[in-house]
């Protein structure tokens, strides 16, 4: 496996990143603006993300195999503040789990049609969550392959697309209207910022402590940078195969433009790409955000029933069905009110604030616990990464403000979004035991009796 | 420096890990949630550069021996600790789980085995 580790590092990174909304929000980003600006965008963003990682990087190797988000924020600001950031990331990974099964629906019926996208959502859902009750997980190497062969489906898609129109190719990188594109960027680039969403799940996930010194931080900007290239030729593809009305208001571009390169086999290796893409976002997310919300559950912040878990298996059952459940009723609410767009775009809101919160919590760690090991340290300077978190936060904003038809719902979801995370914060907070008992990982209703 | 609770009656780690050995094969839950469960788990002192395997076969932890697994890595589960937070973890003074998120202790394994070993330890001292 030593052979394999690296690999398997990025694969993880990357097929997090590679889902069913990936392709939905190339899209939206059409809406936004043109190929030319949507590629400066993807640029920046990339630039971002590479920067969070390195910071990333550090704080996996302060706190090897450590569950990211719970460990960083207490470690940097106590648990109020730390709970405040899970709570959004749960909310943005249920918003995501109801658009990306929805999506997936959206392809099932494309490629066989007639078949209701709910009904689609239920059964995979169900199966989901039964899969991770029994246990079952994808093996590491299946993982890696699926991950390749979807990278290598897009690059090879993307670069067809480009080469068979050279001439549609150079109309589309037209620059327009520069001021007013200018002007549309920083909002693209906090859609980008989603795109390489999800690369950084790969910290808990060490196989060994040495891991943490090297290739699991530079498995990060590794990640980012491949989904740079995939990500890239795909929108160059995508923008000279279809014009730009003919697919930015659609779910599931991927569809159109892989039956427009391939012809009648298109739309399956369309349908297959997804399958694999939300097999190995679904395979690895799940198991590790029930362990997140199980994590979080032991230690007294949520009901004791979401602590539970299945011994024989090791199943978090509580987290695995609560999360199942809020994916499903999201599903629901989004597909059913067409809110897909809206949700992603709330998603790269949250997704910069949480971002911005990691940068944070490198440097303030640095100051808060300079002795600490750190076999990896972000080699940007601390005034770098500062202007990050503030380039992170201008652009999280702006991406509510990116589909001008939607401002008011975009805008009513962040805001209500981050009044789940601070009410529920403050829940926890007040539900949670005394710190001696906190340790021993007891919880209130032990406490009571 | 340990000044209360149960840790403190250990003198060592091994003793403490000794301790642990006999309470895992005299609770028959804990036999039953290991079954078919075969693993060996390196426990290792970050500060003391302590390090001990504890082999678990056929639903019982056989033996606990001084220095690295040389098994196959697929089936270790490596823990990370100072001295005094292993202690405290397997005298049942400090829950793994919030060891793990106050990143005090560190554990390399699949998720699958993380909540195994957690599982035990519920199960063996009521957490």
């Amino acid at each position: 496996m030593r052979r394999l580790e690296f690999p398997f590092y990025l694969s993880v990174g990357v097929g997090m990143a590679l889902s069913c909304s990936s392709f939905m929000m190339v899209a939206g980003l059409f809406e936004v603006t043109s190929l030319l600006w949507i590629l400066l965008a993807l640029v920046l963003g990339c630039v971002f993300c590479g920067a969070l990682a390195l910071s990333i990087g550090e704080l996996a190797g302060m706190y090897p195999s450590a569950p990211a988000i719970v460990t960083y924020f207490k470690a940097a600001f106590g648990d109020r503040i730390a709970l405040m950031f899970i709570y959004l990331y749960l909310v943005f990974i249920v918003l995501i789990a109801g658009v990306e099964s929805y999506l997936f629906g959206k392809v099932a019926e494309a490629v066989v049609p007639g078949l209701p996208p709910l009904a689609v959502v239920v059964v995979l859902l169900v199966s989901v969550v039964t899969a991770n009750l029994l246990g079952l997980e994808l093996p590491r190497l299946i993982q890696m392959v699926l991950t390749a062969a979807a990278v290598a489906v897009i690059l090879v898609l993307g670069v067809a697309g480009a080469v068979r129109s050279p001439g549609a190719t150079a109309d589309a990188l037209g620059t327009g209207n520069v001021l007013s594109s200018l002007g549309l960027v920083p909002a693209a680039v906090g859609l980008t910022v989603f795109l390489f969403m999800g690369f950084e799940w790969v910290t808990p996930v060490g196989l060994r402590p040495d891991a943490y010194a090297r290739k699991i931080p530079w498995a990060m900007p590794a990640a980012v940078a491949i989904l740079f290239v995939a990500y890239a030729l795909f929108l160059v593809g995508i923008g000279a195969t279809l014009p730009r009305s003919a697919f930015k208001d659609e779910l599931i571009p991927q569809v159109p433009f892989f039956a427009d390169v391939l012809g009648g086999t298109g739309k399956y290796l369309a349908g297959i790409l997804s399958l694999s893409a939300i097999v190995s976002t679904f395979n690895a997310g799940m198991m590790s955000a029930s362990r997140l919300i199980y994590a979080v559950a032991r230690q007294g912040y949520l009901p004791r029933f979401v602590a539970t878990i299945r011994p024989s298996t090791g199943a978090p059952v509580g987290g695995v069905l609560l999360l199942g459940s809020l994916g499903l009723a999201s599903a629901f609410v989004v597909g059913g009110l067409g809110l897909q767009l809206v949700a992603a775009v709330v998603g790269a809101t949250i997704i910069c604030a949480i971002y911005a919160g990691y940068i944070g919590s490198a440097l303030r760690l640095r100051a808060r616990d300079p002795d600490r090991p750190r076999p990896f340290r972000s080699p940007l300077p601390a005034g770098v990464q500062k202007g990050v978190i503030g380039l992170l936060a201008i652009i999280g904003a702006a991406s509510l403000f990116s589909l001008p038809d939607r401002i008011p719902e975009a805008v009513v979801g962040g805001a209500l979004s981050a009044l789940v995370a601070y009410l529920l914060s403050g829940w926890s907070i007040r539900r949670s035991p005394r710190p001696a008992l906190a340790r021993r990982g007891v919880a209130p209703s032990a406490r009571a009796r | 420096m340990l000044t209360e609770g149960p840790a403190a009656q250990f003198t060592d780690l091994k003793e403490c890990l000794d301790d642990f050995q006999q309470r895992f094969n005299t609770n028959e839950r804990v036999r039953k949630l290991v079954k078919n469960w075969d693993r060996q788990v390196m426990v290792e002192a970050t500060d003391t550069g302590a390090i001990y395997t504890m082999y678990v076969e056929d639903a019982e932890m056989r033996r606990i021996e001084e220095g690295r697994s040389e098994g196959d890595d697929e089936y270790l589960v490596h823990l990370q600790a100072t001295n005094e937070t292993l202690m405290e973890i397997f005298s049942g003074n400090y829950n793994p789980s919030t060891a793990l998120l106050d990143g005090m202790l560190s554990v390399f394994s699949n998720e699958r085995d993380k909540v195994k070993l957690e599982a035990c330890a519920m199960v063996i001292w009521g957490l």
